[in-house]
């Protein structure tokens, strides 16, 4: 029995104990935030679509302050008090947009086969009125449903162009008319994700004109976007900001070309009411995207801070805007503090307990539930081919 | 519906049916417009398939918000900061629930019992969509009784009207009123619908009313000093005409009020209130009542039937017993009572001792029953003979005619025994009548008022005995729909009256009521919600439950035309 004692047994307190040691070690070298809530094993965690968009665009990652900060050391802004609407109401549109792609089946050609995919984009963007209350404007609303198709140059002539002539002829109903759509990219090992790809610059590019058709009616107040900045079309409006509250790790922040800091460690210190410097994100050469971060500036803020926070990383959104100098002046800095300044007052009230709550603004979690409930019912489109 | 007006109502919101709270065949949801103020007990009317329309009762509502918890509002509020100021105050809205109360159409021969789709306009009833969602349309004109006037938040004011047949019989009978003491509306209810009947039905109907309280009934024929504008506005849409009820005169050929008041000391009527147009006195003498020492003697504990015995042999025997032996008085020696005279008065009866074995085994069964006899028997109600100007309720009961009132005070009988017996004794003459007189001769119908119900007609526990006055008014309400014997009955607590009385009462009427009262299960025909709501009824307003009604309704009334004291 004394033998057998250790096969296949695990010795609990064993394992603390060399677990805790190595933790003392490290933490002798570095600060450790513990994460105080039990959370599913990354594999069983959903698949961060704003984090890994926004990873794509920090492929370079550098970023470099346009602003000068008082302390190097301290790259940070203290906002003081939230900018209430009742003082100054500077955020009239909160726009959002969400796709719905359905797997409906494989389509087989003689030399090709992928699957056959159709998508509901819907993107709506709600008016905030002087005494707060959310409303949807005149063309506030829109709606696309789309086929997703892989590069014409992959499909049979014949079929293109009986496609195109369909699609001519659909245009004559004065209603939604479905579209068809092909991926730029003609080649994929994985098509089910390129086609679902294809779906969300879609439903980006179906944001961009719904923003505009807003503003072609209503020039008031400010637009939050919901999510980074994509397209370039976007940073043709005025007064337009992209709220993500999930971000890329990859970024490292060079403070006046002497401290370099990767994003945990920039925003670790970061406390509540406060942002960063403002930054813009190097361009690498041949980036097709460099007209977009030209002219693109951002810094974090924290809405939230508290030991209930999963991670440093949590509660803080990163702010996108239009900043066409390579050196804010003071003008420039004056909005972006008194625009971190009203969001800090979007704390209340809060979407709490939604995912990513903390960094989630309550105009933008409504507009996310109006597309939600106005989107068609997934059994109308799993009986599209029945 | 033949003449439907194309004016709609006023558009208050639109339905809704979700996973958990799906539209059925007798609810629907619906979220109320921002601004627009609707209340529990409003009629609303929604589209419904194939040009139909739903009419439905709103019975509650709730106020519901995006936020999954209390948490949430508690973050919301910057983690409990009392004072923060919400940037976007959150989406609200109020739901309301309303009861399918009919599917009504122009064209559909049959109703449609299909569930109120979602997404579709909600409307204020018009008064016409009330009537029809309540099928009074199809009432005919002559047979409409107005049971009192239904008001919507929106100002809508609706007269609603029942069957009399199934009111005071014979499809349906019998009325139940209930509620806490002190909003005077439960006698002021039944007096208003005695009103209208009588106004309407005047020549096919008596009335026999019970006084319990003072003079609360006394004055019936004396104009009102308290009638408002309020009430004139409501005479005018139920259409009762401002008449006090009228005297009983004969020498005038006019029927109307008979004032009974029971005998008190030295031959006057022991009442609150005697009334100038003129009143009878009514008294007890064995003669008239020995077929009825059952109703003196209920609720005296008598495990083996002793008591019993004698009472049925004495009412079995009445005319044919003698006295034995003299009977002397035990103080004077004097004979008082001589052998072979017979037993006639309440004094002979209270000395005749000589039963026979087989009714009385021992002799101590025979005191007590002398003994209890003498105690119920000592008021000035029960006389040895009664005089000419003293009636017996008994004789008159089985005499009334349509249109004639009978108001019999029982207010200043301290004794509930004696208020019990005065009662069965009225109930079991009105038995009698129906084998007695010609059917032509007795008034179609006859309405009964008895307020108090519990004292006459206590629920009795599950071992305990039905007294025979609570059998004779369950007799009544089991079987006098058809031959149109109505009770229009009233007490403070369903709960606390028999039960059998309670669900044979076709209309059942519930005033301001307790909350733990509410739970006793004889509230159970009313939903829930309309339950909560019944504890906070105010003055003039009653909750009525119908069977031509699919849900209860809430009405208001006007106070009855005579004069109040109080």
């Amino acid at each position: 029995m004394k033998e057998n004692a250790g096969l296949g047994a695990v010795n609990v307190k064993d394992i603390k104990t060399q677990f805790k040691t190595i933790v003392e070690c490290v933490k002798k070298h570095g600060k450790l935030i513990k994460n105080p809530l039990l959370e599913p094993a990354e594999e069983e965690l959903p698949i961060d679509l704003e984090k890994r968009e926004d990873d794509e665009k920090f492929r370079k990652r550098e970023c470099f302050n346009i602003e000068i900060p008082e302390n190097t050391e301290k790259p940070y802004v203290s906002l003081g008090k939230p900018l209430h609407r009742e003082k100054k109401h500077i955020f009239r549109f909160f726009l959002d947009g969400s796709l719905k792609t359905y797997y409906l089946g494989e389509y087989i050609i003689p030399a090709f086969s992928f699957p056959f995919m159709a998508g509901e984009i819907a993107a709506a963007c709600l008016f905030r009125s002087d005494n707060g209350s959310l409303s949807l404007p005149l063309h506030g609303f829109k709606r696309r449903i789309c086929l997703l198709f892989p590069n014409k140059s992959l499909l049979p002539d014949s079929l293109q162009m009986e496609l195109e002539e369909t699609t001519k002829k659909l245009e004559s109903y004065s209603g939604l008319k479905v579209e068809t759509q092909y991926t730029e990219e003609a080649e994929s090992k994985d098509w089910r994700s390129s086609l679902r790809a294809k779906g969300i610059s879609e439903m980006h590019e179906t944001e961009v004109q719904l923003a505009r058709s807003v503003r072609e009616h209503s020039t008031e107040g400010w637009l939050v976007i919901d999510g980074a900045i994509r397209k370039k079309m976007f940073l043709d409006l005025e007064n337009v900001i992209g709220l993500a509250k999930s971000f890329s790790r990859l970024p490292v922040f060079h403070i006046e070309k002497r401290i370099m800091l990767d994003i945990v460690k920039l925003l670790a210190r970061l406390g509540e009411g406060e942002r960063t410097m403002i930054f813009k994100q190097g361009i690498a050469e041949g980036d097709p995207e460099s007209s977009v971060k030209k002219v693109l500036g951002f810094w974090y803020l924290r809405l939230r801070a508290g030991e209930w926070l999963e991670n440093p990383l949590q509660g803080v959104v990163k702010v996108e805007m239009k900043i066409e100098k390579d050196l804010a002046d003071s003008q420039t800095i004056e909005v972006v503090n008194e625009v971190s300044k009203a969001l800090l007052a979007e704390r209340t009230v809060s979407p709490y307990p939604t995912p990513r709550w903390p960094a989630h603004i309550y105009p933008i979690y409504v507009a996310e539930n109006y597309i939600k409930s106005n989107f068609l019912s997934q059994y109308y489109f799993r009986g599209l081919l029945a | 519906m033949k003449n439907k007006p194309q004016e709609k109502g006023e558009i208050i919101g639109k339905t809704t049916a979700t996973e958990k709270f799906p539209n059925t065949v007798e609810e629907f949801y619906f979220w109320v417009e921002p601004g627009k103020i609707i209340n529990p007990f409003d009629f609303v009317s929604v589209e419904h398939i194939r040009d139909t329309t739903t009419i439905g009762l709103v019975s509650s509502m709730k106020l519901i918000t995006d936020a999954k918890s209390q948490l949430a509002d508690y973050v919301s509020s910057e983690f409990g900061k009392v004072e923060s100021v919400p940037q976007t105050p959150r989406i609200e809205t109020t739901v309301a629930k309303a009861k399918v109360m009919s599917n009504i159409s122009e064209e559909l021969p049959i109703e449609v019992l299909m569930p109120v789709s979602a997404n579709k306009i909600v409307r204020f009833a018009r008064a016409d969509d009330v009537r029809a969602g309540l099928g009074l349309l199809a009432v005919e004109e002559e047979k409409r009784i107005p049971i009192g006037v239904i008001e919507m938040s929106n100002g809508t004011q609706v007269l609603v009207f029942v069957d009399s047949e199934y009111l005071v019989g014979p499809q349906g009978a019998h009325l139940n009123i209930s509620g806490i003491t002190g909003l005077a509306t439960k006698t002021s209810y039944l007096m208003f619908l005695i009103q209208t009947i009588y106004q309407r039905m005047k020549d096919h109907v008596a009335m026999i009313i019970f006084n319990v309280k003072q003079d609360d009934l006394l004055h019936l024929d004396e104009e009102p000093t308290d009638i408002t504008a309020d009430d004139e506005e409501m005479y005018k849409i139920v259409g009762i005409d401002k008449e006090v009820f009228p005297v009983n005169d004969p020498q005038k050929g006019a029927k109307g009020l008979k004032y009974f008041l029971p005998r008190g000391f030295r031959g006057q009527p022991n009442s609150a209130y005697i009334s100038p147009s003129g009143h009878y006195v009514y008294a007890y003498a064995l003669s008239d009542v020995h077929n009825r020492l059952d109703l003196l003697f209920h609720g005296v504990p008598d495990p083996y039937l002793t008591m019993r015995g004698i009472i049925d042999f004495i009412m079995e025997r009445y005319g044919q017993l003698r006295f034995r032996n003299d009977v002397t008085d035990p103080l004077t020696g004097q004979v008082i009572r001589r052998k072979g005279s017979q037993v006639i008065t309440w004094e002979d009866l209270r000395l005749f001792g000589d039963y026979p074995s087989e009714v009385v085994r021992y002799l101590r069964t025979a005191w007590r029953f002398r003994g209890l006899l003498r105690q119920f028997t000592t008021s000035d109600l029960f006389v040895n003979q009664r005089s000419q100007t003293e009636a017996y309720l008994g004789e008159e009961i089985k005499k009334i005619k349509a249109g004639e009132i009978y108001v019999i005070d029982i207010a200043k009988i301290t004794d509930e025994r004696e208020q019990a017996f005065i009662i069965g004794d009225v109930m079991r003459s009105l038995d009698e009548m129906y084998g007695e007189r010609e059917s032509t001769e007795i008034p179609s119908k006859v309405i009964i008022l008895i307020d108090e119900l519990n004292r006459y007609a206590p629920r009795a526990g599950r071992f305990e005995e039905i007294s025979p006055v609570t059998e004779q008014i369950r007799e009544i309400a089991r079987t006098g729909r058809s031959r149109g014997t109505i009770l229009f009955t009233a007490e403070q607590f369903k709960s606390s009256v028999d039960r059998q009385i309670i669900e044979n009462s076709a209309m059942q009427v519930v005033g301001r009521t307790g909350s733990s009262e509410l739970t006793s299960d004889v509230y159970r025909f009313l939903d829930p919600e309309i339950r909560d709501i019944a504890t906070r009824l105010e003055r003039g307003e009653q909750i009525i439950s119908h069977p031509t009604f699919r849900k209860a309704i809430k009405i208001r009334f006007p106070k009855p035309y005579y004069k109040r004291i109080g």
